[in-house]
């Protein structure tokens, strides 16, 4: 779809972080994992739409969030977005997470705004009466985006920030493998962090759960056409092929990413 | 007010209007499906196809800069027989002109793929040779290159009846003189301008930002650039052009088809806006109508016909 939404809501969380709501005119019909090409502006400098996660799908009021990091030239333009701009939508966009059939238990782990995706996929876990249990990773404690509203959807959550001591040889997932070790989870899912990544993958084959990874990369059209944005992914037969993030993805099988 | 009648003529190739999405930018997707008819494009233009499967060029593959993007995507391909297989058969559903970009290594290469697409004439209506790809053997771009630009236009000459249409890039010192070498090589139209090579550095990494070190600038930003260059070669060569680099709304596409475009593309801006190339051919209708002309050729070339009475 491309449409235009109407800011609702836009306020900063900590500084440089943002959640912007927009309300959208038609029935969106997102899903947790998919994305939105953005644009809140008119000039050429930026030019093109922005790619961003559905952070919360709020369907019965028509509208999303998305929780932003202020970045470049577009991200510091939507700073200045207040309640009744308008914005050029184009989305839902990309194959979103998927929750596997009977799932009773997942974690989702996320480091820094990779956080972002990862609210409104716990959201409607928690809704079809799925366990969550969340493990955070960020810079600083501050940096934890998004933590309460996760807690409230999450059994357990847990956190490891770089300035906690316990974090000079941890990793968040550590936290993982330790429940993992006497609960089933049925899915793992991870955003935003390589390390995490590789973790999460490497954890999957010990524990057997299925691990889904968000990826992210430089697009320009956000739907198959620009052949832009690359990602690598092993076949079965284990060759590397290039996979387009937007269409493709941007949720890919962990053990299949070449991170 | 005249009534007006889009369709245009581009030597032995009609379109029902002037409108056309430039390669590599537009794709036939469901989503895109969603959005407009496509039967309502002049032509439909497919991505570059080479004649075996190619990777493409490393991450990153996208730079925005200053009112352009930079893209080294080189040129990814599933190869003319999934071409074949799958993909024409999606492509000839809709109802508009189809043309197909080829791409290849070796002037052989084109020809080949020339010739195995010669066979489905019922469905391709002309073929692009996308000549900014670089020659295996030389290094060079087809298009750069005097000898390679005429021995790979006269080679696909030979193996298709299929209109040709050269693709022209700007990386060169003499636009007028390639122009003129693909027309007498057997060119039925000249299509440009690709896109002008360029890079961009990270500051704080010391390093250039694309996997390929250089790529190829599009947008805004090379819009004046291709318009001089369409308004010298309209002027000297005498086969239809289709113009694009950087048309963004009606108004560039029409400054394209006054300084000689008798047909635009469009490329980088359906990212910006996906409807964009619908509000230009809407856009072209009523200039045409509101200044009193009753069909796009009257205006093609008018800002140096009109100069020079
Ligand atoms: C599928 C997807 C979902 C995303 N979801 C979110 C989200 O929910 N919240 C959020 O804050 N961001 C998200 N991003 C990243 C976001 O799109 C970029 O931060 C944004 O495009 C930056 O725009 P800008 O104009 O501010 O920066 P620019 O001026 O374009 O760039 C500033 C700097 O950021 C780098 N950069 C730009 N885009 C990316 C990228 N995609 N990945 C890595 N580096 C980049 C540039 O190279 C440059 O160094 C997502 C990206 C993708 C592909
Ligand atoms: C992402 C991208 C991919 C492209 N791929 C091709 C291609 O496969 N073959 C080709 O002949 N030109 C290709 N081009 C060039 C365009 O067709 C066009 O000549 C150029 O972008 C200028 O038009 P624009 O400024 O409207 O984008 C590509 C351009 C972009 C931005
Ligand atoms: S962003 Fe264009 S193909 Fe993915």
């Amino acid at each position: 779809m491309w449409i235009k939404g109407r800011v609702t809501d836009q306020s900063s969380i900590v500084p440089g972080y943002y959640r912007l709501r927009l309300r959208v005119p038609v029935a969106f019909g997102a899903r947790p994992g998919q994305f939105a090409m953005i644009r809140a502006w008119d000039t050429y400098d930026p030019l093109l739409p922005r790619p961003f996660s559905f952070h919360r799908l709020l369907p019965e009021k028509g509208e999303f969030e998305i929780l932003y990091k202020v970045r470049g030239r577009g991200t510091e333009l939507m700073t200045r977005l207040s309640t009744g701009d308008e914005v050029y939508i184009r989305g839902p966009l990309g194959n979103g997470f998927e929750i596997p059939h009977g799932a009773e238990r997942i974690a989702v782990v996320a480091r820094g705004i990779g956080i972002a995706p990862m609210l409104a996929l716990a959201e409607e876990a928690a809704k079809g009466g799925v366990e969550v249990q969340s493990f955070l990773s960020a810079k600083t404690r501050e940096l934890l985006l998004a933590h309460a509203e996760l807690e409230k959807v999450s059994a357990e959550t847990f956190v490891l920030t770089d300035d906690m001591p316990e974090a000079k040889d941890r990793l968040v997932t550590d936290m993982l493998a330790e429940v993992a070790a006497h609960k089933k989870f049925d899915a793992v899912y991870v955003c935003g962090s390589r390390r995490l990544t590789r973790a999460v993958a490497s954890l999957e084959m010990e524990y057997g759960f299925r691990g889904y990874v968000a990826m992210e990369s430089h697009m320009a059209c956000g739907t198959g056409a620009c052949k832009g944005c690359i990602c690598k992914v092993r076949g079965e037969d284990g060759e590397e092929a290039y996979k387009y993030v937007c269409k493709d993805g941007p949720v890919f099988p962990v053990r299949r990413v070449v991170v | 007010m005249p009534d007006v009648d889009l369709t245009v003529q581009l030597g032995p190739l009609t379109l029902k209007n002037p409108v056309m999405p430039a390669s590599g930018t537009f794709e036939y997707s469901e989503e895109q499906r969603e959005l407009f008819d496509l039967a309502r494009l002049g032509a439909m233009v497919a991505k570059s196809v080479t004649l075996k499967r190619r990777p493409g060029n490393p991450a990153p593959r996208l730079h925005e800069v200053t009112a352009g993007l930079l893209n080294a995507v080189g040129i990814p391909s599933e190869g003319i027989h999934h071409f074949i297989e799958v993909t024409l058969p999606a492509l000839a559903q809709i109802d508009t002109t189809l043309i197909v970009s080829i791409a290849g290594d070796s002037v052989e290469e084109f020809a080949t793929v020339a010739r195995m697409l010669d066979p489905y004439r019922g469905q391709v209506s002309a073929l692009e040779l996308n000549l900014s790809c670089p020659n295996l053997t030389h290094g060079v771009p087809f298009a750069t290159d005097e000898k390679l630009m005429r021995a790979t236009v006269e080679a696909v000459r030979e193996s298709t009846t299929l209109p040709i249409i050269a693709k022209l890039s700007p990386n060169v010192t003499d636009i007028v003189k390639m122009a003129g070498i693909a027309r007498e090589a057997g060119a039925d139209i000249i299509s440009m301008i690709n896109t002008l090579i360029g890079m961009a550095i990270d500051v704080e990494t010391r390093r250039p930002v694309l996997g390929n070190v250089v790529g190829g600038l599009s947008g805004p930003a090379i819009k004046p650039v291709a318009l001089r260059m369409i308004w010298e070669t309209s002027q000297s060569v005498d086969i239809p052009i289709i113009g694009m680099g950087g048309i963004s709304n009606a108004r560039d596409a029409i400054e394209f088809m006054l300084a000689g475009a008798s047909a635009v593309a469009v490329g980088v801006a359906s990212f910006r806006n996906p409807l964009v190339m619908l509000e230009i051919v809407d856009g072209i209708e009523s200039y045409l109508a509101g200044h009193g002309f009753g069909s796009p050729k009257e205006i093609v070339g008018l800002a140096w016909k009109e100069r020079m009475v």
